[in-house]
């Protein structure tokens, strides 16, 4: 995976974490509004993010509860519990997407079906909530707030039926050329062109992508047929997840295809087509013009310079024959697999076309050598638009309209000659630049014209001028355009002075009609802010909106503009305005609260900018200083235990300069050198261990990692249940190694789940037996020494130690001395036992047992341990014991045939020395007798299949190591003992990690590798 | 019968429905060199067509009908190469 | 050249950073409104790419009190998913110098961003 996907997956989980905790949050909170606003806020980062990449399901889900939360928070009663929990299911659909994307190396799998599915029931969601939005302003339409919020959700209703039915309309198409449509760029230049050949210029296409159901061949359907059957089909595919699928592993009667086709029939018919399927099927509307790609291989210098400008000249001049042989000769000397022969292809084509107008022939052609010029690495050429070329009317022609669209926009400026011939040179500048950075140019002056048209009276005005001139100044510079660069400079001269007349005049000659003159948006067309309830964190702005502000900016259309002086019109309409509101107070000047005390850190901050200060500053921030830096670094766990490794190798290399101390004294007889290794290794070992107990810092995790999925968990399974629970959770912030705790959470959610649906009784049995009818569950960590303790109490009906007893008998695990022996806390405790829970029908012990071995198994895995505790109609408690740090092992060395072993030092109870002769053989069975107890004894060469006796010392004594396995002591007969060293074990890799005999290996000081015993598996 | 099975092929002629899925999912599993012609066919139910595109055989013929060929093409081409 | 980007997001400041280093520009980071203020009060920087939605202080606010300091103004981007218009006039009313809609194209940027910050040898 990328970084930038990495960093997205992490990020996605804290924030689904922080969702997720707002969400419970939302159904306890009192005052749900501030919580529903940050929700949003979350929610809308996370869609955004997801905006960066190609994952269409994920945008889909997040964007629909995008607009849930939108909506919800504008009116917070809309509120429940099926909300939450369709969030929930979303979230959760999300998430998976994260662990498919990092299982999958960055190509997620991802369910689509559900996709639709958790869509469609947000925006069902939607429409619900606005359908009583409507209700609720019939009812209330005589207070003029309400109307406003009202006609908001009449708006927003519009919005997303419209979304519903899965239309994307247009997006107003910039100009220049069409956009790049990634499905369509996947076609052939033949399906292309079939596509194009069949279509209107000018006119639209529909992209249909149509998903049926999984099921839906049980109803009938045949999705082929159907897309088939389409009405104005050009184009179409069938893409099949079933392509991947083992044939042998098929369910031939689940569709799991998806079907794409491109329609030039109408949006209606087509709707009509897929009726029956609507929710399965997305259309989306695309310009014909879209279909004009070049396809092929990309090779700069195809063709030569002079060709394509010639091409572009015959174009130019409409001339389509000239233009259709230029091509024609150039494509015999050109490899056909090329984007440029595509190119000329397309001119032949096109110019071949029966249906369409030469207008509307030259246009498209002006499109392809746009792209081909674009290909070829040349800056673009400037086609000039002709509006009506020929016999027929073409209104289609979008580029046509740019044009007219400056001719009035002439016709503005030539009021004044002077003005005119200026212009003129700086339209011969424009003229020399390349496509992009002309539309880039004149976007930013379009702009910067608006920005002077705003109130001078706002307090930031002279910095937002300022900004603006330096825009201006820095895009003229960067472009070298030396002589617009004169009288800019000359007019910023004057705006620092604060006459901004000379700036706007040489904004209108660059373009004309694009700044009305400084402030004229405050008393011409106010377009101030009325859109502050789309703005979650600007409360302090919601209260200042003028009513009327709102209802005009809802009102139709052909009212706003009405009122306008046509001027004003086209100067907002040129910045890509649509400059439509009424009221002409200057509200701006009631901006948001600015704290007015004048000292705060950032000033103190600031002072490195030392410039005599101009004018008193209002503004000023509320101190703040803990946001300013995060103390904590996220670091991949990866390099924790690569640094872990590191240290546990330096710990092994230091132990080595004992040895080398050892040797320099008795084999170099150099005393002196011995004792300053040793002095020096007493240093490194220092440092080492404070290392290595830092590392343990760094790896340390709160408890909280897993003790916060508890909540959800909780919830959900009590609302499922239909019982009453309140969680606790205490000692959140206790700490242990990664490992431990995440090992831990599978366990405790087990133990949760198990509390829950057996132990905590229904809140009607807990009623008819006295107690409150919410159950507690009390999960709580606390750390003891250098152990962390765990305990899970449920005040539930708890565990009936008899029938417990019975069950382990019948199951053969006691016998029947210690079925009537062991006490009442012992037979609770047989719960744990491998092999209890494997009885069919264990639920009905009074809940316990289900998986609780498993729950032990993996306790032990990190040498912990657990008990249990329970009385009957009060409840269970289980206790769980675990080290706080699994990193270090000290094991005892043994030696056997010559090789050196390790055995866990907490499984060695004691090593002695067994003389021969104290050594019997009861059936047949090696023992000794060790503190009055006999001790069977194993020889571990024969344990580990080595063909060799044990050795025996010169008093005829073997070395026998005792070892508590499991409930068992046994005797391990060795060669001899080496001491105790700690070791940083290490799973077995590869084919060894096979090998059952050993848990793991690890080095020891003097570099060989010791291979550490498994008791429990090799006895 | 719109689907002709010999050892070495299957034939589709006209339309394939979805009631000769298993015939064809059968015949497919037991005969894994089999290749398959679509000449003749009109129309064949997505269901054949995904059994079909998951056991990758060789397609001697393409459909007669082009507008079929276009739609199916790429699924069942991929395939073969794999 | 300096370019702050302000973002809430670590993955779209991630992808903004890699976009304008791979183009040679030094980029600094802030996480809301408030610590860019600080930031940009603090040191020079030539160009701002700002987001709407942030947490302690959002964008506008961010830009206001920038534009009310008695700074060099550098340009500022404002950078959204929203694409609704009336964010436009409230972007530049509080001191924005562009607008552009979330996800920005690597290409596109890279024009806007030469444009507004100017070259080098300025």
């Amino acid at each position: 995976m990328s970084p930038l996907l990495e960093q997205f997956v992490s990020e996605t989980r804290d924030l689904l974490q922080s969702i997720s905790e707002q969400l419970l949050e939302v159904e306890k909170a009192e005052d749900k509004q501030a919580t529903l606003n940050e929700l949003f806020r979350i929610v809308h980062t996370l869609k955004g993010n997801t905006g960066l990449f190609e994952f269409p399901d994920l945008t889909r889900v997040l964007h629909a509860g995008e607009d849930v939360m939108s909506e919800a928070r504008e009116q917070t009663d809309l509120w429940d519990q099926t909300l939450t929990d369709l969030l929930f299911d979303a979230m959760d659909f999300v998430s998976n997407f994260c662990d498919s994307l990092e299982e999958n190396d960055g190509e997620p799998v991802s369910d689509s079906a559900l996709a639709s599915q958790l869509e469609k029931s947000l925006r069902a969601y939607l429409e619900a909530s606005s359908g009583e939005a409507d209700a609720d302003r019939k009812a209330t339409s005589d207070t003029a707030e309400k109307t406003t919020k009202t006609t908001k959700k009449t708006a927003g209703k519009k919005k997303s039926t419209k979304k519903a039915s899965g239309s994307k309309r247009r997006p107003p198409r910039a100009k220049g050329l069409p956009a790049e449509n990634q499905q369509l760029a996947e076609l052939s230049y033949d399906q292309l062109n079939h596509a194009w050949q069949n279509s209107e210029a000018g006119g639209s296409l529909w992209l249909v992508n149509y998903r049926p159901i999984t099921e839906c061949f049980f109803q009938g359907d045949d999705p082929l047929h159907s897309a088939r059957m389409a009405p104005g089909v050009v184009w179409g595919t069938v893409i099949s997840e079933s392509r991947d699928a083992d044939i042998n592993d098929l369910d031939p009667y689940q569709c799991v295809s998806t079907f794409h086709l491109l329609s030039n029939a109408s949006e209606e018919e087509i709707r009509e087509h897929f009726r029956y399927v609507d929710d399965q099927t997305d259309i989306e509307e695309l310009s014909v013009e879209q279909l004009l790609l070049l396809q092929g291989e990309e090779q700069k210098d195809a063709l030569p310079e002079e060709t394509v400008d010639a091409l572009c000249e015959a174009i130019e001049g409409a001339d389509l024959n000239a233009a259709r042989q230029i091509a024609e000769t150039s494509l015999e000397l050109l490899n056909s697999e090329l984007k440029a022969a595509s190119a000329l292809r397309w001119i032949i084509d096109i110019a071949d076309g029966e249906t369409a107008t030469s207008t509307e022939k030259r246009d498209a052609q002006i499109i392809i050598a746009q792209r081909l010029r674009h290909d070829q690495h040349l800056s673009g050429y400037r086609f000039t638009v002709v509006e009506n070329m020929s016999d027929e009317d073409d209104q289609s022609d979008e580029d046509s309209s740019d044009v007219s669209d400056s001719d009035t926009q002439n016709d503005v400026q030539s009021d004044d000659g002077a003005l005119a011939n200026l212009s003129h040179d700086f339209d011969a500048e424009l003229d020399s630049l390349n496509e992009e950075d002309r539309e880039a140019f004149e976007h930013i002056i379009r702009t910067q014209g608006r920005i002077l048209e705003f109130d001078p009276a706002d307090e930031w005005s002279r910095g937002r001028i300022k900004a603006a001139c330096n825009v201006l100044h820095n895009a003229v510079t960067c472009l070298e355009l030396k002589t617009m660069a004169e009288p800019l400079d000359t007019a910023i001269a004057s705006a620092t002075e604060g006459d901004l007349t000379a700036l706007s005049d040489w904004i209108n000659e660059v373009i004309p009609g694009a700044c009305e003159g400084p402030g004229a948006s405050v008393s011409g067309s106010d377009t101030s802010e009325n859109d502050t309830e789309n703005n979650p964190s600007d409360n302090t702005l919601v209260d200042n909106t003028d009513i009327d502000d709102t209802e005009a900016d809802e009102s139709s259309t052909d009212e706003q503009s009405s009122d306008k002086q046509s001027t004003v019109e086209e100067a907002t309409e040129s910045a890509g305005a649509t400059g439509d509101t009424a009221s002409h107070e200057p509200k701006i000047e009631q901006e948001p609260e600015k704290k007015t005390e004048p000292d705060a850190p950032v000033k103190a901050a600031a002072k490195v900018e030392s410039k005599p200060k101009q004018e008193a500053k209002p503004a000023s921030i509320k101190p703040e200083p803990a946001v300013t830096t995060s103390k904590s670094v996220k670091v991949d766990q990866e390099k924790i235990d690569r640094l872990m490794n590191l240290i546990g190798e330096m710990t092994v290399a230091k132990n080595a300069l004992p040895f080398l101390a050892k040797r320099a004294e008795e084999q170099h007889g150099l005393r002196d050198l011995a004792r300053e290794i040793k002095e020096q290794y007493a240093v490194v070992n220092r440092i080492a261990e404070e290392m290595q107990d830092s590392i343990m810092q760094i790896r340390m995790m709160p408890f909280s990692f897993i003790s916060m999925r508890f909540p959800r968990l909780v919830r959900d399974i009590s609302r499922r249940l239909e019982k009453d629970v309140q969680l606790i959770i205490e000692g959140e912030d206790t700490e242990a190694d990664k490992n431990i705790i995440e090992s831990l959470a599978e366990p405790l959610i087990h133990i949760v789940r198990n509390s829950l649906d057996h132990g905590i009784e229904s809140p009607e049995v807990r009623q008819a037996q006295g107690k409150s009818t919410t159950g507690t569950l009390t999960i709580r960590a606390s750390q003891e020494a250098d152990r962390v303790m765990i305990e899970i109490h449920d005040d539930g009906k708890g565990i009936n130690p008899d029938v417990i007893r019975e069950k382990a008998f019948e199951k053969g695990l006691i016998d029947d001395a210690t079925r009537q022996r062991i006490t009442d806390k012992e037979a609770v405790n047989l719960v744990l036992m491998p092999g209890f829970s494997t009885a069919e029908e264990v639920s009905d012990l009074s809940g316990r047992g289900v998986g609780m071995d498993a729950v032990r198994s993996a306790v032990d895995k990190v040498n912990g341990t657990m008990a249990l505790e329970s009385e009957v109609g009060k409840g269970t408690r289980i206790r769980i014991s675990l080290p706080m740090s699994i990193a270090v092992t000290r094991v005892m060395i043994v030696e056997s045939d010559e090789q050196l072993m390790g055995i866990p030092m907490d499984q060695v109870l004691e090593t002695v020395r067994v003389p021969r002769s104290e050594i019997h053989t009861v059936k047949h069975v090696q023992t000794t007798v060790l503190r009055d107890r006999i001790v069977p004894l194993k020889s571990l060469n024969d344990l580990l299949a080595l063909p060799a006796e044990q050795i025996i010392n010169e008093e005829e004594e073997h070395a026998v190591l005792v070892a508590r396995v499991g409930n068992d002591v046994i005797g391990l007969v060795v060669d001899d003992f080496r001491g105790s060293v700690d070791i940083i074990q290490k799973p077995m890799a590869g084919v060894l990690s096979g090998m059952q005999a050993y848990s793991g290996a690890a080095l020891i000081g003097d570099g060989s590798v010791l291979m550490v015993l498994n008791l429990k598996e090799i006895l | 019968m719109p689907i002709v099975y010999s050892e070495d092929k299957a034939i589709f002629e006209s339309v394939v429905t979805i009631q000769e899925v298993d015939d064809l999912h059968e015949w497919l599993l037991a005969h894994p060199k089999g290749s398959i012609d679509l000449a003749a066919c009109e129309h064949l139910h997505t269901a054949a067509l995904q059994t079909l595109s998951s056991a990758g055989r060789t397609i001697l013929a393409w459909p007669d009908v082009e507008e079929l060929k276009q739609w199916i093409e790429p699924l069942l081409t991929t395939q073969e190469n794999k | 050249m300096n370019i702050l980007i302000v973002d809430d997001a670590s993955t779209v400041r991630m992808y903004h950073r890699n976009v304008l280093e791979a183009a040679g520009y030094t980029v600094d980071e802030a996480v809301n409104g408030l610590e860019a203020l600080e930031k940009a009060l603090a040191n020079k920087f030539d160009l701002y790419i700002v987001d709407i939605n942030m947490p302690k202080m959002d964008g506008y606010e961010f830009l206001r009190q920038l534009r009310s300091e008695d700074v060099d103004q550098a340009p500022a981007v404002m950078v959204s998913t929203e694409a609704a218009e009336l964010d436009h006039t409230k972007a530049f009313t509080a001191g924005a110098n562009l607008y552009m809609v979330k996800p920005i194209k690597p290409l596109q940027m890279m024009t806007y961003v030469r444009l507004l910050a100017g070259e080098e040898s300025v």
